[in-house]
C-alpha cells in the first residue's frame, strides 16, 4: 500500500484584516473588497522558509535519514536557477543521495507533485518522499488578487509503510487554460476576465477531474467524506459543490475567509485540514486547478490515530496568530515599495558561496557538533571542543540543533540595528541538551519577550542581496507555537 | 521614592518634574526633545504621558531614533510643588500591573503617533 | 622564568588630540597633533624615536590598512613601524606593543599612536561591520549592534541580582551622570554638559533597558605615547610615569558556545585583571588603584566592569555607584577625563586616550579634574560584546 505517511502545514503567524487593505487602496477599485483576513508571511519568509516549516512539521518523529526524494512546489522561488528544493534539502539536513526537484510553473503543481512522488514510491525507486508546497504570490496595490491572496504552506509524505490514507486512484486534465500568467521577470499576475475563469476554469476543469476520478474509481460522491478544491471564487466554490452534488458538510472550508487563496500549496493544506478530522475508511478527495486540474482519492487507514493530533497542521497555526495593524507593512515586508534603509542597512556583504558549501550544513541545516568524549552539543560545528576542561581535538560528530528546543537566555529589542520590523530583537539560546548560541528572533513582539521563555528555530530569510542575486537563510528563534 | 503596599501588588511613589517641553537633551550618542505631557483617563484614574522624539545620530554603533510615549504613571498629585530649581513637580504611581500595561499600550499606539512605549 | 613587564618600561611623554566631529581635520592631521603634542611633552626629536607602533581599526573608512599611513603623515625617517587592531583595545595594544619592544631591550624610545577617523562614512555610529567579522559568520551572526550585544548583558545582570527594571536604569544613569560631571571639566572632551538623573530617566531606549544615555558615541580622534627604557626616563623628565602592568585576554569561545557563563559579569576582564594585578603586585585593588579610566561604552559595561576588576563585589556595585565611590571625590574616581560618555569611541585612539588620562593624573597635571595624590592608575578596554570579546587591562604608576 502506498500512500500519506505523515503530513504537516504552516501559516505564518501575520494576519490582516481585509477591511485595512480596502481601506488603504479601496479608493482606486472599489469592486475589490473582500470580507476576512487573509495571511502574510513575515518580512524573512518566502516560499522556501514556509516550505521548510511545513515539512518540519510533517517530519515530527520521523527518521529524516530515511528520505530518498524531496519534491518542492511553487511559483514563487526565490531564484530562477537554483533549486529550492535543494535548500529545502538541506534545511531539514536529508542524505545527500537523494532526488530532489522543483514542480514550478502552475498553482496546479502541489497535486503534480504529490502524485510524482506517489509514482516513485509505487515504482520502488523511493521508500520515502517528503512533497512541500508553498506560495507567498503578491498582488498589485488596489487589486483583488491582493485582497485575495494569501501566505501558506503544506507539506505531505509519500511512502509504503505506516500509511495513514492511501492513494486510491488519480484523474488528471490539462489544458493551456489561460486564465492568468506570469511571464519570466514579471512579479504580478495577469488575469483575464473573471468570468471566463469561473464558468470555463474552475466550474469545468474541477468538476471534469472530480467526474473523471469518481467514473475510473468507480465511486459515488457521496461515499466521499472531504472534496478539498481551491477556487479564487467563493460564490463559485459553494456552486461547484452543488453542482457535484455534494452536501456542504462534504466540502472541505477553502479557507478563503481566515488564509486566504495561497495557490500551489492550496489544495494540499485543504488535505491536510480534511486529515486532521479524518477516520479510518473515510474517502478523501484532493483537487488542484491551474492550467487543468489534478483530482486524487486517498481512502484514510487506522493509521491516522498515530499521526492525528501530533502534528500542528491547519488547526494550531491557524489559532498560532498575530494580527498585523499596517497595509504599509503588508507591501514593505514583499518589497513593494522602496523603502530607506539608510546607508548602513543597504551594505550587504558578499556571499562567499564557497564557504556557504563547506557550510552548508550548518548554515542551512543548523548543524552543529557534539563532541564524543565530553557529550557537549555545540554550535558551530568546533574542531576542539569548546568545554574548558575537555578540549578534545577532532572528536566531534554531527548534532542537530534545528529540531531542538531552548530558552532564552537573554535578550534585547534594538532600535539601532537596522531591520524590517522593527525593533530588531535577538539574544542568546541555550538548547535542551547543551549548547548555546545567538540569534536573531522573529514573530514576536518586544513586549512578550521574557529572559527564560521557551524557543524554538525557524529557517527564515536572513538577508537579499539584491546586486548580486543572492538570498541567504539562516535561522532564527521563535516563540514555541502553540 | 515611597513604596507601600495594597492588596498584594507593590507601588511605588515617583517625583515627576516637568522640564521645559519642546528643549533639546542632548547626549554624545543623539538628542531627544520632550514635546507634550498629556493626561489619560483610564480605569477612572489619570495616567500621565510624555510624547516626545529622539534621534540617535552619533552613538556606538548605529543610527536610529523614535518617537516615543513615556508613562511615568498614575497622577497622584498634579503640579502640588516645586523643586528647589522652581520647577513645577507632581507626584505619580508607577503602572506596574501588566495587563494594564499592554492595555495602555495599546491604546497609546491607537492615539498617538509612536514607536516606542517607556514605562517608568 | 618570565617576570612580566613591571617597571622596566616608562612613558616620558604623551599627546592627545581634541575629540569629536572634526569634520575639517583629516586623519593624518590628528596624528600630527597627537605626535606633536607628545614629543614636545617628551622633550625628544622625531630622530630619537626608533620604532613605532600604530593603531587604527576600521582601516577602510580611516586610513587603509599597513602602517605606511602613520609613517607617512609624520614622516618618520625609515623607521620599523608595526600597525595592530585588536578592536576596541587597539590604542591599548599600539602601546602595548611599543613598550614590550623596548622591555626586551630591542629598543631604548619607542612611539605608540592611535587615531580613528569615523565622521567620513555618511552616517551616524561605527561603520558597518558584517563585511568585517570574516566569511562564516556574516552568515550565521544576528544582526547584533554592541548596544543590543551589552543589553543583553544588563538584563542577565538585573535577572540575576533581582534588581528591578526601575531600579537598575537609577543605578545605570548614576554611572553616567558622573562621567558627564567629569567631562565638563576637560577642555579634549567631545560632549561637555552635565546631566541630572530626571533626563536620563526620561530618555528613550536605545537597546532595552539601555537608554540615549547609557550609549557612548562616536568621534574623531588621536593619542600616543612615547615609551622608553625606565632606567633612562628620568633623563628626559623628573615625573615619569612607569608602566606597571600590561594585559590582555581573549575569549576562548566558552562563554557563548558552551552554558556556564551566566552573563552577568565578562569573563575575560576578570581574567585579565587578576593577570595584571598578579604582575603589577597588587594584592588589594580596591585599596591599592588609586584612579580608573575604564571601558564604559555602555553604562552597563562600567558597572559589570567594576566587578571584573575586583573593586567591588560580585552584585554590589550598584551600592558603590549610589556611595559615590567612583565619584571624582571618591575612593576610586573611574572616568576622571569624562569616560568615552563624554569623548566618543575613535577606537584606535582610545585605550592610548585613556592611558594620556592616567598619565596627566599621575603627574597632577590634569587641572580642574585633578585627583588627590594618585599612585595606581588603571585603564581597561573592551572590544566586541559580553559574550565573546577581547579585554585589555594596564597599570601605571610613579
Amino acid at each position: 500500500m502506498v500512500g500519506i505517511t505523515s503530513y504537516g502545514a504552516y501559516i505564518p503567524r501575520y494576519r490582516i484584516d481585509r477591511g485595512r487593505i480596502y481601506k488603504a487602496m479601496g479608493w482606486l477599485n472599489p469592486a475589490t473588497y473582500m470580507p476576512g483576513e487573509k495571511a502574510v508571511a513575515n518580512f524573512d519568509e518566502d516560499s522556501v522558509s514556509m516550505g521548510v516549516a511545513a515539512g518540519i512539521d510533517c517530519l515530527t518523529g520521523m527518521d529524516r535519514k530515511e528520505i530518498d526524494a524531496l519534491f518542492f512546489a511553487t511559483t514563487t522561488s526565490p531564484y530562477k536557477e537554483r533549486q529550492s528544493a535543494g535548500i529545502i534539502a538541506t534545511a531539514f539536513d536529508l542524505r545527500p543521495d537523494i532526488r530532489t526537484a522543483d514542480f514550478t510553473d502552475s498553482v496546479k503543481t502541489g497535486t503534480t507533485a504529490l502524485l510524482s512522488a506517489y509514482d516513485a514510491v509505487k515504482a520502488g525507486s523511493a521508500k520515502n518522499v517528503i512533497v512541500c508546497a508553498a506560495d507567498c504570490r503578491v498582488g498589485k496595490a488596489g487589486s483583488s488578487q491582493e485582497e485575495i491572496f494569501g501566505d501558506g504552506a503544506a507539506s505531505i509524505m509519500i511512502g509504503d509503510s505506516g500509511v495513514i490514507a492511501s492513494l486510491e486512484g488519480s484523474y488528471s486534465v490539462s489544458y493551456d487554460f489561460v486564465d492568468h500568467w506570469r511571464a519570466d521577470g514579471e512579479i504580478f499576475d495577469h488575469q483575464w476576465e473573471d468570468r471566463f475563469i469561473r464558468d470555463i476554469g474552475y466550474n469545468r476543469f474541477i468538476i471534469e477531474a472530480i467526474s473523471g476520478l469518481a467514473k475510473k474509481c468507480k465511486l459515488d460522491v457521496k461515499d466521499i467524506a472531504k472534496v478539498a478544491y481551491p477556487c479564487l471564487y467563493a460564490g463559485d466554490h459553494k456552486g461547484i459543490g452543488k453542482k457535484l452534488g455534494l452536501d456542504p458538510a462534504q466540502v472541505q472550508d477553502p479557507m478563503l475567509n481566515n488564509v486566504g487563496y495561497t495557490g500551489t500549496s492550496n489544495p494540499l493544506m485543504l488535505l491536510v485540514g480534511a486529515l486532521e478530522d479524518a477516520k479510518a475508511g473515510d474517502n478523501i478527495v484532493v483537487v488542484s486547478f491551474g492550467n487543468g486540474s489534478d483530482a486524487l482519492l486517498f481512502k484514510v487507514t487506522d493509521e491516522i490515530e498515530k499521526v492525528k493530533g501530533n502534528r500542528r497542521g491547519i488547526k494550531k497555526h491557524l489559532a498560532a496568530k498575530r494580527e498585523l495593524t499596517s497595509y504599509e507593512k503588508m507591501i514593505s515586508f514583499r518589497n513593494l515599495i522602496p523603502v530607506e534603509k539608510g546607508i548602513r542597512g543597504e551594505v550587504i556583504p558578499p556571499t562567499a558561496l564557497s564557504e556557504l558549501w563547506r557550510s552548508r550544513r550548518q548554515v542551512l541545516g543548523l548543524c552543529g557538533s557534539k563532541c564524543k568524549v565530553c557529550g557537549t552539543p555545540q554550535y558551530p560545528v568546533q574542531k576542539i571542543c569548546v568545554k574548558p576542561d575537555c578540549g578534545a581535538i577532532d572528536q566531534m560528530e554531527d548534532y542537530l540543533f534545528a529540531d531542538k528546543r531552548g530558552h532564552l537566555f537573554t535578550y534585547t529589542g534594538d532600535m539601532l540595528a537596522f531591520s524590517m520590523n522593527p525593533p530588531a530583537i535577538y539574544g542568546i539560546v541555550d538548547f535542551e541538551g547543551g549548547g548555546r548560541y545567538w540569534f536573531d528572533m522573529t514573530d514576536v513582539d518586544q513586549e512578550s519577550v521574557k529572559v527564560d521563555m521557551p524557543v524554538e528555530m525557524s529557517f527564515r530569510k536572513k538577508y537579499i542581496d539584491a546586486k548580486s542575486g543572492i538570498h541567504g537563510y539562516f535561522w532564527k528563534a521563535i516563540p514555541v507555537i502553540g | 521614592m515611597a513604596f507601600f503596599q495594597t492588596s498584594g501588588v507593590l507601588k511605588v511613589r515617583r517625583i515627576y518634574t516637568h522640564e521645559d517641553l519642546n528643549k533639546e537633551v542632548r547626549s554624545i550618542a543623539g538628542y531627544y526633545i520632550p514635546e507634550e505631557e498629556k493626561r489619560l483617563n483610564y480605569n477612572g484614574r489619570e495616567v500621565l504621558y510624555v510624547i516626545g522624539h529622539a534621534a540617535i545620530d552619533n552613538s556606538c554603533c548605529g543610527v536610529g531614533g523614535c518617537r516615543y510615549a513615556l508613562i511615568p504613571g498614575y497622577v497622584v498629585a498634579w503640579k502640588n510643588k516645586t523643586d528647589e530649581t522652581g520647577k513645577p513637580v507632581s507626584e505619580v504611581e508607577t503602572i506596574v500591573d501588566e495587563d494594564s500595561k499592554t492595555e495602555l499600550a495599546g491604546i497609546l499606539k491607537e492615539k498617538e503617533t509612536i514607536t516606542q512605549i517607556e514605562f517608568w | 622564568m618570565a617576570d612580566g613587564i613591571k617597571d622596566k618600561v616608562a612613558i616620558i611623554g604623551m599627546g592627545c588630540t581634541k575629540f569629536g566631529e572634526r569634520w575639517e581635520m583629516g586623519s593624518e592631521d590628528l596624528m600630527v597633533e597627537a605626535f606633536q603634542e607628545a614629543i614636545e611633552d617628551a622633550g625628544i626629536e622625531k630622530k630619537d624615536i626608533q620604532a613605532a607602533w600604530f593603531g587604527s581599526c576600521f582601516d577602510d573608512v580611516n586610513v587603509g590598512k599597513a602602517a605606511t599611513p602613520l609613517s607617512l603623515a609624520l614622516k618618520l625617517p625609515f623607521l620599523p613601524v608595526t600597525r595592530v587592531e585588536n578592536f576596541c583595545a587597539t590604542g591599548s595594544e599600539a602601546l602595548r606593543g611599543a613598550a614590550y619592544a623596548v622591555a626586551s631591550g630591542a629598543y631604548d624610545i619607542c612611539l605608540a599612536l592611535g587615531v580613528e577617523k569615523l565622521k567620513d562614512t555618511g552616517y551616524g555610529g561605527l561603520p558597518e561591520m558584517s563585511s568585517a567579522m570574516g566569511t562564516k559568520n556574516r552568515l550565521i551572526f544576528p544582526g547584533i549592534t554592541a548596544p543590543g550585544g551589552f543589553a543583553m548583558m544588563a538584563t542577565r545582570y538585573f535577572a540575576k541580582y533581582g534588581i528591578s527594571p526601575e531600579e537598575g536604569k537609577k543605578i545605570l544613569a548614576k554611572v553616567s551622570i558622573k562621567s558627564h560631571k567629569n567631562g565638563v571639566k576637560n577642555p579634549k572632551a567631545h560632549l561637555r554638559r552635565e546631566i541630572t538623573e530626571e533626563q536620563v530617566l526620561k530618555a528613550p531606549m536605545i537597546a532595552w533597558p539601555l537608554g540615549l544615555f547609557d550609549c557612548c558615541g562616536v568621534s574623531d580622534g588621536s593619542a600616543a605615547a612615547i615609551v622608553c627604557r625606565a632606567d633612562m626616563a628620568k633623563n628626559f623628565r623628573p615625573d615619569p610615569v612607569r608602566i606597571k602592568a600590561m594585559q590582555i585576554a581573549i575569549s576562548s569561545g566558552e562563554e557563548m558556545m558552551y552554558t556556564d557563563w551566566d552573563g552577568t559579569y565578562v569573563e575575560t576582564a576578570t581574567r585579565c585583571a587578576a593577570r595584571a594585578y598578579k604582575e603589577a603586585g597588587i594584592k588589594n585593588p580596591r585599596e591599592e588603584v588609586s584612579m580608573m579610566e575604564v571601558h564604559d561604552c555602555f553604562s552597563i559595561t562600567e558597572l559589570v566592569t567594576y566587578e571584573d576588576l575586583q573593586i567591588s563585589p560580585r552584585g554590589k556595585a550598584g551600592d558603590d555607584v549610589r556611595d559615590g565611590f567612583f565619584d571624582l571625590d571618591g575612593k576610586i574616581p573611574c572616568q576622571p577625563d569624562g569616560g568615552l560618555k563624554c569623548f566618543g569611541h575613535p577606537i584606535g585612539a582610545t585605550g592610548l586616550r585613556m592611558m594620556y588620562e592616567v598619565y596627566k593624573q599621575l603627574q597632577g597635571k590634569a587641572g580642574e579634574r585633578q585627583i588627590k595624590d594618585p599612585k595606581i592608575g588603571l585603564t581597561h578596554n573592551m572590544g566586541g560584546f559580553p559574550a565573546m570579546n577581547l579585554i585589555s587591562v594596564s597599570i601605571a604608576g610613579l
